[in-house]
């Protein structure tokens, strides 16, 4: 019997990271090569496929909370808009003179409602590094806050989720005024350049693409060694046995935000990849549909399994892709679908349906396991 | 000279606590260290001092009042536990035998009345964990583990050390933490099983297991509710075994049902909780020809 070591790469992490590079290097040698080339992707593909491994980052994130420690955040999309948002403000600055209005300070919707000055927290929005802090900051900083009061409270299960789902809806109606500064209505869009390089050539498309592959498997490592750290399993104790864990000695609300806050800026890192891609930053971004979306992801890739989270995130975002194209009214409907028969027919999702699939027959144990585990996180669902 | 009341000797035979006098106590006790845990907002009390002149009491419950919605749950309810004592704590349904240890474990907060654990801890400004840290482990009348985890990384997540965020996530195993984990699946006869998801586990594996959880928290008191509820009779022979190797070693509390258990496991003390209130004390031959407690039972069984 193996002792309690645990590896944080193990062979399906290993194979699943050198799976992902392996479709990185692919993609982009694809978006670098000549547009005579069969294997060409198309600046389109590039930044679709960008835009989803970015989403796939915001899934990590919400399985970290919800899989591993079940607390279900149906506002975790907040988290994403924010993140967008702070890289939003250096893309915006980066227009710089090529604004509708010419002016080197001030973004084109200020001068449009007529400010004089930049708002205090549009202070160094200008340096790259600074707003790649905020990125992580900003949204850490919400959880932490909103998290405190939360699990300081002891509130849980569905209740948090209602809360979550109120903070993001309270954004976007504060995002959408114009006081704010943030653009309002339109956000912040017409961004130009990122580093001095053109956000609209290929290149820097499929650059854009290998960042947000990169900043996934980081992301991927990172929640990696955190699920099999003995933290990551005191997070399992508490969505199983909440009370339990305390008996034993742990300040569970500590564990919870911790791990809260952390999940909130990886969330903020997809949120600040998916924007240069996108071409824009509005406060739909925090519309509650959004953050369900993310729920949906998860739930269909299989929650507790890292990798099934950006299986998820994929689909679901091809499905999108696909639906808004071919059938645009189709695609809540295909939503709501998904959300109710996720649980009737893939209960384990995705991930759990590849794991049935693979493991060799004649391990029942190994089959009945993986239905305790689904049993015990039963509870976390809304 | 004042009067304290003190817990009643089971040579007496006296169904309530009796009053004694104590001569020559002094005025001030020395300022005791309750910074374990102690909250603000409570004002900061000292240790009762019958836990002066009585050193080795471990748990000392004194004049606790409960009410939810006014049901009273306790009634002026008086215990003391010494160390290394296994006291059984038994009474029918209602008796209030589980909001006893909701008080003692900081779940519920009392209306009246103090709590102390050793001389240390007030348990009526500490809150659950800080009450765990302090050494009390609890097993739930429902076996409460982690199911989704190993029978051993369920022991692992228990083990006695720092459990802050940071500490957790860089902890490894230490060797002599890895054969004190050895040495409890062992004793919770869990070797063969420690790969095994506890989910899987039996009805009666479980409770071992959470038994084994508390262990591994080096308790000096442990509190367990109903041990044996829902096992077979080989299962219940087992518990029994366990309980005697452990009496001694840590003070333990068992809150039953099961009379025969009981009488397999009881020490000296045995303590009948009835409607909230501690109805009588003594050895358990005295106890089950108490008239009162056969009144108290057969009223239930009546029912």
């Amino acid at each position: 019997m193996a002792g309690p070591r645990y590896r944080a790469f193990d062979a399906p992490t290993v194979s699943f990271l050198a799976l992902a590079a392996g479709f990185t290097a692919v993609a982009a040698a694809g978006g670098l090569s000549a547009e005579e080339s069969p294997f060409h992707l198309s600046s389109y593909t590039m930044t679709l496929l960008g835009k989803y491994l970015a989403l796939a980052i915001l899934a990590l994130a919400l399985d970290l909370v919800w899989g591993y420690m079940g607390v279900l955040s149906l506002g975790h999309a907040a988290f994403f808009a924010l993140g967008g948002y702070a890289l939003g403000m250096y893309l915006t600055r980066c227009i710089g003179a090529q604004g509708v209005y010419g002016n080197a300070l001030l973004p084109d919707f200020m001068v449009f409602l007529d400010w004089k000055d930049l708002p205090w927290f549009w202070r160094g929005s200008g340096h790259f590094i600074w707003s790649l802090t905020l990125v992580f900051a900003a949204p850490a900083l919400l959880a932490f806050v909103f998290g405190w009061l939360a699990f300081g409270s002891r509130v849980s299960g569905v209740y948090f989720s209602i809360m979550s789902q109120a903070l993001t809806y309270a954004l976007m109606l504060a995002f959408f005024r114009n006081e704010m500064g943030f653009g309002g209505n339109n956000g912040l869009t017409d961004f130009k350049t990122l580093l001095g390089f053109d956000l609209h050539t290929q290149a820097m498309r499929t650059a854009l693409f290998v960042a947000s592959a990169l900043a996934l498997m980081g992301a991927y490592i990172a929640c990696r060694l955190i699920v099999v750290s003995r933290l990551g399993r005191i997070a399992t104790a508490i969505r199983d046995a909440e009370s339990r864990t305390r008996f034993i000695g742990y300040r569970v609300e500590r564990v919870q935000l911790a791990v809260f806050t952390l999940s909130a800026a990886i969330a903020g890192l997809g949120g600040a990849l998916f924007v240069p891609q996108a071409g824009i930053i509005n406060p739909g971004e925090f519309a509650p549909v959004k953050s369900v979306e993310v729920v949906i992801c998860v739930a269909l890739g299989g929650r507790g399994k890292l990798y099934g989270a950006v299986l998820g995130a994929v689909a679901v975002n091809s499905a999108k892709t696909w639906f808004t194209a071919a059938w645009p009214d189709g695609w809540l409907f295909a939503l709501g679908g998904l959300f109710i028969l996720t649980p009737l027919v893939l209960p384990d999702g995705l991930a759990g349906l590849f794991e049935r699939v693979l493991a060799p027959r004649g391990r029942g144990g190994r089959r009945a396991g993986g239905a305790a585990a689904a049993g015990a996180s039963g509870g976390a669902e809304p | 000279m004042r009067i304290y009341a003190t817990p009643a000797s089971p040579e007496k035979k006296t169904s309530e606590s009796q009053i004694v006098i104590v001569h020559d106590l002094p005025d001030e006790s020395p300022d005791p260290h309750v910074g374990l845990g102690s909250r603000g907002g409570r004002p900061r009390s000292r240790p009762p001092k019958t836990m002066e002149r009585y050193q080795r009491i471990l748990l000392y419950l004194e004049k606790i009042n409960v009410s939810f919605d006014g049901f009273k749950a306790i009634n002026d309810l008086t215990l003391y536990i010494k160390e290394d004592e296994l006291r059984c704590v038994i009474g029918p349904n209602g008796a209030g035998k589980t909001t006893l240890m909701d008080i003692i474990t900081g779940k519920t907060r009392p209306d009246s009345g103090s709590a102390w654990f050793t001389r240390d801890l007030n348990l009526l400004a500490s809150d659950e964990v800080a009450i765990a840290q302090a050494g009390i482990g609890r097993k739930f009348q429902k076996p409460s583990v982690f199911e989704a985890l190993t029978a051993l990384e369920n022991l692992e997540l228990a083990l006695a050390g720092p459990k802050t965020v940071w500490k957790t996530f860089r902890a490894r195993l230490s060797g002599e933490e890895r054969d004190f984990i050895e040495k409890t699946l062992a004793r919770i006869e869990l070797s063969d099983l420690r790969a095994r998801r506890a989910g899987l586990l039996s009805h009666g594996q479980k409770h071992w297991l959470e038994i084994g959880m508390l262990l591994m928290q080096r308790p000096r008191l442990l509190l367990l509710d109903e041990p044996v509820a829902g096992m077979t009779p080989r299962e219940i022979d087992r518990t029994v075994a366990l309980l005697h190797e452990l009496k001694g070693k840590h003070g333990i509390m068992v809150v039953e049902h099961d009379m025969e258990f009981v009488r397999a496991i009881a020490q000296k003390t045995v303590t009948v909780l009835h409607q909230g209130a501690v109805l009588a004390e003594g050895g358990m031959d005295y106890i089950q020809s108490h008239p009162a407690v056969i009144e108290a039972y057969l009223g239930e069984a009546l029912c």
